[in-house]
């Protein structure tokens, strides 16, 4: 296949021959540039065929530019080094649209990313760190992929990135994701404050996403008025999104102990999450679509139940 | 018409408001965003049954 995958590499003897491994179907071009590997990713990454290339710029973007223009090849692919296929690759060789999203999956999170396109459109991709293509696209491949967590450390990229662009509000929103992953909730949601503040898109998807995890850690914190705040707005830009109906359910579960009212949202994350479109660029928590309003509902009925043999035997005794 | 926000705080305090759920769909339809609405539509027959139209009187 007229194919080449770009990986960027740096001390991933751990996982790079998983990744390699599970592309190795497409017969492509497969392109490891170092960033500077201290371990045996190099060696394993030679012995398994790949090329090696050691482009070193300061922004990741750049990297994946310049591989682009080097290697000239109709069709370009990116993946991470901790990232491995779970699914058939069929429909990336039998693909004929120029832009693809993929299904990534981190622990139980589903996302879209573009991940393959026609090198010869002339794409660039954007962001010194967590770079995307800069561009847009409706056309999905069914095709999945595995994305072991790493907890990078992009400290210092971040700054340099906000030095460099002090009014662009993506940044934040890595740092808010990047300090909810490690348990720091004081940086999350002053760095949410931050991002909230400048996005100017209000019904984007790092907004809409910040607020709901916004809400999930007011939800924790025991505030009930700050978790349905932040949870209506994310209903408001999507309202097929079980998850957030799920939210509106563990407050009503959790902090009101109404469980009439809390069936309710969890009937609503059921029956709302099953008309959400499968071509939609949201991502999705694959647990809150099927078990856990249904267990959760369970649990509801179980309580009331158990709240009325209670109530009625306190009954009988006074009587 | 009322905002998206107002709609679900209202169906939030009350989530068995069958008004708030229609004044949704309004919404919705009014905004070309027919497969919200039809979302809804469908929930309302789930929750409600086919039959929903005298509901509203009993609210």
């Amino acid at each position: 296949m007229d194919l080449t995958i770009q990986i960027l590499t740096k001390n991933n003897e751990k996982s790079i021959n998983q990744t390699v491994n599970s592309i190795k179907p497409l017969n492509a071009n497969i392109v490891i540039n170092d960033l500077g590997s201290t371990d045996n990713t190099i060696k394993i990454a030679k012995s398994l065929g790949c090329v090696i290339t050691n482009y070193k710029f300061e922004s990741r973007s750049d990297i994946r530019n310049h591989l682009c223009q080097q290697f000239n090849t109709k069709w370009h692919m990116f993946l991470e080094p901790n990232e491995y296929a779970i699914s058939s690759l069929q429909p990336i060789i039998d693909n004929n649209k120029d832009i693809c999203y993929f299904s990534i999956l981190t622990n139980n999170i589903l996302r879209k990313d573009i991940r393959l396109w026609n090198n010869h459109k002339n794409i660039k991709f954007k962001n010194p760190i967590f770079e995307i293509l800069n561009i847009e696209s409706n056309d999905d491949l069914q095709v999945v992929f595995c994305s072991d967590f790493v907890n990078y450390n992009y400290e210092l990229e971040l700054i340099n990135w906000k030095k460099k662009e002090p009014t662009n509000p993506i940044p934040y929103y890595y740092e808010s994701i990047l300090a909810l992953n490690k348990g720091d909730i004081d940086t999350f949601v002053n760095k949410s404050e931050y991002f909230l503040f400048l996005e100017p898109k209000k019904n984007s998807i790092p907004y809409v996403m910040n607020r709901y995890y916004y809400a999930l850690v007011s939800l924790h914190q025991k505030q009930v008025k700050k978790t349905l705040q932040n949870i209506n707005l994310c209903i408001a830009a999507n309202s097929l999104m079980a998850e957030f109906w799920c939210i509106v359910g563990d407050v009503y579960y959790h902090l009101l102990n109404d469980f009439d009212k809390a069936i309710d949202f969890y009937e609503n994350a059921i029956i709302l999450g099953s008309r959400r479109k499968k071509s939609s660029k949201w991502p999705m928590d694959i647990l809150k679509y099927k078990e856990y309003p249904n267990s959760m509902i369970e649990s509801c009925n179980k309580i009331k139940k158990n709240y009325y043999v209670v109530k009625h035997l306190n009954i009988s005794q006074q009587q | 018409m009322q905002n998206i926000i107002e709609i679900i705080a209202e169906l939030q305090a009350n989530p068995k408001n069958l008004q708030a759920y229609r004044k949704i769909i309004k919404y919705y339809l009014s905004h070309n965003r027919k497969d919200e609405a039809e979302a809804f539509e469908y929930l309302i027959e789930k929750k409600y049954g086919s039959n929903n139209s005298n509901i509203d009187e009993k609210q």
